[in-house]
């Protein structure tokens, strides 16, 4: 019981200190680490429609673009 | 997904406004394009300020990238098909290229200084085209002034689940005149494919006033052939109040008023006439072009009563487009308010 209570614990400070960090980054943080994440995702291609049409033309394939900006 | 080339823009500096043609006013869009450019379909479509998601679902999504793949295999035989999915927007190639925009914005994002501030938003280019029509002193057509007609303005309710299938048609509206019903599926408006809400909302927005709008409906295994007729003024049952670019308007055309219709039970609550202008100021502007109505001396809770001679029951939007269509920049107008019971008159001259 005094485990789980303390891994309530635990997970509510954690939750209060990412709400409390995510609260805190500018808007320009908050696009700089979009970036960071898209880009070692490697599943997009990140702002740069003319790659994107370079690798397009190269596979054969279509392009899915999307417009999504950070709020 | 991965049968695709995925790409993530997250600005507008430099995009090609004759090939990124869509809803301005949207925080998520995508294009589903062949490299040569050509537009296989559009998705992203809201309706609302609180329900960013209410048109939209993953569901949707992706029977929409199916569609797309299925297109791409299939093209350049259905290439005819496909090019009125493209239209020019404007005379400006590029969105930095409006005088609005014009020196504030670099064609690029500043990655390593003013990152947010060097941002060309989705809605500025809305706003950027309004104003430049608005400084030629032209009235602004309903085209601009009710982009991306939602189909429930013609009677059709999409399903967001679904490409682009019917689940309400409006008693007495154009579609149910037309033979349109609950359950079909639209397959495609003017020859062009729909893949999307998004799709359909392109041709009624790219549709002429009058003309007619030719569609092929799969109905319970079959397909159906049928048309929809726009007259002229159809655009007009739109709702733009929720839209980002609709603050630029209240700058335009309200002296940067927030109003909302208030109710019949509001109405009846604070004695005023039935069917009747009566619009509760919610917001008065504070800085700038957006305080004219301040200064004039509107206060927040006041109920116009009268906007510019017009006194029959109207929406905010119904207030703009008056302006929009009827005054140039520059025209006084008068309006009466209710203020605690009395009544009060206030002028201010519109931008």
């Amino acid at each position: 019981m005094r485990t789980t209570l303390k891994l309530f614990c635990l997970g509510l400070l954690s939750a209060v200190t990412l709400i409390t960090s995510k609260a805190a980054e500018s808007r320009d943080e908050k696009v700089l680490i979009d970036k960071n994440n898209i880009e070692s995702s490697g599943l997009w291609i990140y702002n740069n429609l003319n790659h994107a049409i370079f690798e397009a033309k190269r596979t054969q394939k279509p392009l899915l673009v999307t417009f999504r900006c950070i709020p | 997904m991965n049968q695709f080339v995925r790409v993530r823009l997250i600005q507008c500096n430099s995009i090609d406004l004759n090939l990124f043609h869509f809803d301005y006013d949207l925080t998520f869009a995508a294009f589903f394009i062949n490299a040569d450019k050509t537009i296989y379909g559009r998705y992203g479509t809201r309706s609302s300020h609180k329900e960013a998601e209410q048109n939209i679902s993953i569901e949707s999504f992706a029977k929409a990238l199916k569609e797309a793949l299925k297109l791409h295999r299939e093209y350049p035989g259905n290439a005819t098909s496909l090019a009125n999915k493209s239209a020019s927007f404007s005379e400006f190639k590029f969105p930095q290229d409006y005088p609005q925009l014009e020196g504030r914005f670099q064609p690029w994002l500043d990655f390593d200084g003013q990152l947010a501030a060097s941002c060309i938003h989705c809605h500025m280019i809305g706003e950027a085209d309004r104003r430049y029509r608005r400084a030629q002193k032209n009235r602004l057509p309903d085209k601009v002034i009710y982009p991306w007609p939602m189909p429930d303005v013609i009677g059709i309710s999409l399903d967001p689940a679904e490409m682009a299938t019917i689940r309400a048609i409006e008693k007495e509206s154009i579609a149910e005149q037309q033979g349109f019903k609950t359950g079909d599926m639209i397959e495609s408006l003017n020859q062009q494919p729909i893949l999307s809400i998004a799709d359909v909302q392109w041709v009624l927005h790219q549709a002429p006033e009058p003309s007619r709008i030719s569609a092929i409906i799969h109905r319970n295994g079959e397909k159906v052939t049928l048309e929809l007729p726009l007259v002229k003024g159809w655009r007009r049952g739109s709702d733009i109040a929720w839209r980002t670019t609709s603050w630029d308007l209240r700058r335009m055309a309200a002296g940067g008023l927030k109003m909302r219709a208030m109710s019949a039970d509001e109405i009846k609550d604070s004695g005023l006439a039935p069917d009747r202008m009566a619009l509760l100021i919610e917001h008065v502007g504070q800085y700038g072009d957006h305080a004219t109505a301040k200064r004039a001396g509107f206060l927040k809770d006041d109920i116009v009563i009268s906007f510019d001679g017009k006194t029959e029951s109207m929406r905010e939007t119904e207030v703009f487009a008056h302006i929009l269509r009827e005054r140039p920049p520059g025209t006084r107008v008068e309006l009466k308010v209710i203020r605690k019971g009395k009544p009060l008159i206030f002028r201010f001259d519109v931008k």
